[in-house]
Order: C-alpha cells, then sequence, then structure tokens
C-alpha cells in the first residue's frame, strides 16, 4: 500500500520545481497557479495584412467623406449671387428626395447654402403642412418677393432677370 | 443632418472606389489580353490580394450595402420605393449566402448569386433611368416615387448607381473566387 502511494507521487512530478503530488489534478492546479505560461497565439501575418489593409482602406475612404463634407463649407462661386437673391426675397420650395432640387442645388455648387430654402417633406414623402398652407403643387418651386412663383428648375440667368441680381463668373 | 451628408459623402466615395476598382481590372485584362506581358509589380501585388480575398471583400461589400440600406430606412426614415425593396430582397440574402460560403469555403458561390445580380443589375439599371432621364421638369408630391433621389454626388451617384456597383463588384468577386487562375489562362 505504501509503495503503491510511493509510486503514484513519483507519477506527478512536477518538471519546473520536482515537487511530487498525489493526484494529477493537484499537479495541474500547482502548474497553472506556480507556472503559467500563456499559450502561444500563432500570429497568421497574412491575415493581419488583409485586414490591415482593409482597414485603411475604410479609413481612408471615411476621411475622404469628412475632407468632402467640410469642403461644403467652403466659399462658392455663386455666394454673392446667391445671397442677393435671398435678399431680394427669392425663395425656393423643395423635397429632399427631389432629382431636380437636386439637379437646382448643383447649379448654385457650394453657393446653395445662402438660398433661402424652404423643405416641404416629411420623411414619407407626404407634404408638410407649412408648405401645403402655402398652395405649393410641385418640387421645386421658385417664390418672388411679388407674389409671383416659378415651378420646375430654373436657370440661374433667369432668376438673375427675375431678381436683378448679377451672376458673376458666368 | 450634417451626420447625413457625411454618410452620404463617405457611401459615395465608396462606390467610387468600387468603380475605378472595377474599371482598372477591365482594363487589366484587356492591356494584358493584348500585350501578352505580365501585369507591373504593383498590380500583380493587386492581383493577388484580391484573388485571396475576393470572397471577404464580396461579403464585406453586401453587409456594407446591407447596413447601409438599413440605416437609410430605419434610422433616416427615407421611405423605400418598390424598386429599391426588389434590389433589397435581392441583397438581403447574399449577405447570409456569402456568409455561410465564406465559413465553409464554397468556391461555386458564383453560380448560386450570380443570377441575384443580373436581376438586380437590371433593376437598378431601371431605376437609374428613371431617376436620371425622367421626362417631368419637376416632382409632383404625393405617393412614394421610384424616381426619388436621396443621394446625388459626384454629378451621378445615387442610390441605384451604388446597389448596380455593388450587383456588378459582387459578380466579379465571386467570380475571381471560383477561377483564381483564370489570370494565367485566360487573361492575364
Amino acid at each position: 500500500m505504501t509503495e503503491n502511494t510511493e509510486e503514484n507521487k513519483k507519477e506527478h512530478k512536477c518538471n519546473e520545481c520536482d515537487k511530487n503530488f498525489t493526484t494529477a489534478e493537484a499537479l495541474e492546479m500547482h502548474n497553472n497557479s506556480k507556472h503559467f505560461k500563456a499559450p502561444k497565439i500563432k500570429l497568421n501575418k497574412k491575415k493581419i495584412k488583409t485586414w490591415t489593409i482593409l482597414i485603411t482602406l475604410v479609413i481612408l475612404i471615411i476621411a475622404g467623406g469628412y475632407a468632402l463634407t467640410l469642403r461644403e463649407q467652403l466659399p462658392g462661386k455663386h455666394d454673392d449671387f446667391a445671397k442677393c437673391l435671398t435678399e431680394a426675397g427669392a425663395k425656393e420650395y423643395g423635397a429632399f428626395w427631389c432629382g431636380k432640387c437636386k439637379e437646382q442645388k448643383e447649379l448654385f455648387g457650394r453657393s446653395f447654402k445662402h438660398i433661402n430654402y424652404i423643405e416641404c417633406s416629411l420623411p414619407n414623402q407626404a407634404m408638410n403642412q407649412f408648405c401645403t398652407d402655402n398652395g405649393i403643387e410641385s418640387y421645386p418651386t421658385w417664390e418672388f418677393l411679388d407674389g409671383e412663383r416659378i415651378n420646375g428648375l430654373v436657370s440661374l440667368e433667369t432668376l438673375a432677370a427675375k431678381t436683378n441680381c448679377t451672376l458673376e463668373n458666368g | 443632418m450634417a451626420e447625413i451628408i457625411l454618410f452620404n459623402k463617405i457611401l459615395a466615395l465608396g462606390t467610387l472606389v468600387l468603380q475605378i476598382a472595377i474599371v482598372t481590372f477591365f482594363l487589366a485584362i484587356i492591356w494584358a489580353k493584348n500585350r501578352n506581358k505580365k501585369l507591373p509589380s504593383f498590380c500583380q501585388s493587386c492581383w493577388n490580394f484580391l484573388k485571396q480575398n475576393s470572397l471577404l471583400l464580396a461579403f464585406l461589400t453586401v453587409l456594407g450595402g446591407t447596413l447601409a440600406s438599413l440605416f437609410y430606412s430605419e434610422i433616416i426614415d427615407y421611405a423605400a420605393c418598390e424598386l429599391c425593396w426588389f434590389q433589397r430582397a435581392l441583397i438581403y440574402p447574399q449577405v447570409i449566402i456569402l456568409g455561410i460560403a465564406l465559413w465553409k469555403k464554397q468556391k461555386d458561390i458564383f453560380d448560386y448569386v450570380i443570377a441575384l445580380n443580373i436581376i438586380g443589375s437590371l433593376i437598378a439599371l431601371y431605376q437609374y433611368y428613371l431617376q436620371r432621364f425622367n421626362v417631368s421638369t419637376n416632382c409632383g408630391s404625393g405617393d412614394i416615387s421610384c424616381s426619388s433621389v436621396y443621394i446625388l454626388e459626384f454629378g451621378y451617384i445615387t442610390i441605384p448607381m451604388m446597389a448596380l456597383t455593388l450587383f456588378v463588384a459582387v459578380s466579379i468577386l465571386t467570380y475571381i473566387y471560383k477561377h483564381p487562375h483564370f489570370k494565367k489562362s485566360e487573361a492575364l
């Protein structure tokens, strides 16, 4: 009986500090608490490279988008003209989903921020109460100080003629 | 509002990058085929990267498209028209299909998604035509129209154009995954 116990002790000997243990569990607990070694993580260089490239690309696109957004704040080509239109009482009624309103906006470029633009649409594309009360029927609708209205895409030249504003840079 | 503008710009820029990649891909094929030469080393590295990660890129593309469309409809509350719903129905399942293919390393996934991508491309092309070549000079208020333009960036990128780019890109990427050696034998 005694011999058997001795044999068991020899079988569960710690390789690091030569201590003997009666059971395998005891040896494992000892190793975990005294000689714990973190398992080696195999680095997959190929995967790291792939994800580095992808993340860099995403960061570059986000940074580019941010730069484009900031660029919108810079002065535009028709700033003086757009300010003049607003001072002359011209307003544009439009909707965020309307393609023609987008084209109208593109004509002004970065100067559109100076236009008196009134958003008429609710998120579900229905017309809001303000525009309904003002009798808006389609987008875009330009309204001038004398109450005259023009529906649809209007050229900058026409706007200049209606308001006596000078269209600079062509 | 500023966040929506930023999001639109990022998506439009991503679409532009994808379109440049698609055009470059075809130009490289034509160039190499006509001259029967090896690609320059940088292009070769890009090709190797594309070949090794084509399925992952296809999966990330459809995942990005799905998340973006859900962002527009569920967070910004943009209403989706009928044609938009058809395109969504063709994009959303591809997240699951390509996800499983990525996990199981299924080589012939191109055969499963190509039909979805061809139909999706045709619908996106038709909706783009409605948006950009709509004969009406103004927009009437009322029903949710498929000619609605929620986004217009760089003068031509709208949501259907983004969808069209996605369908074409996923088709090419899954094709490359199925035929990784077509470069040597067929084109490049």
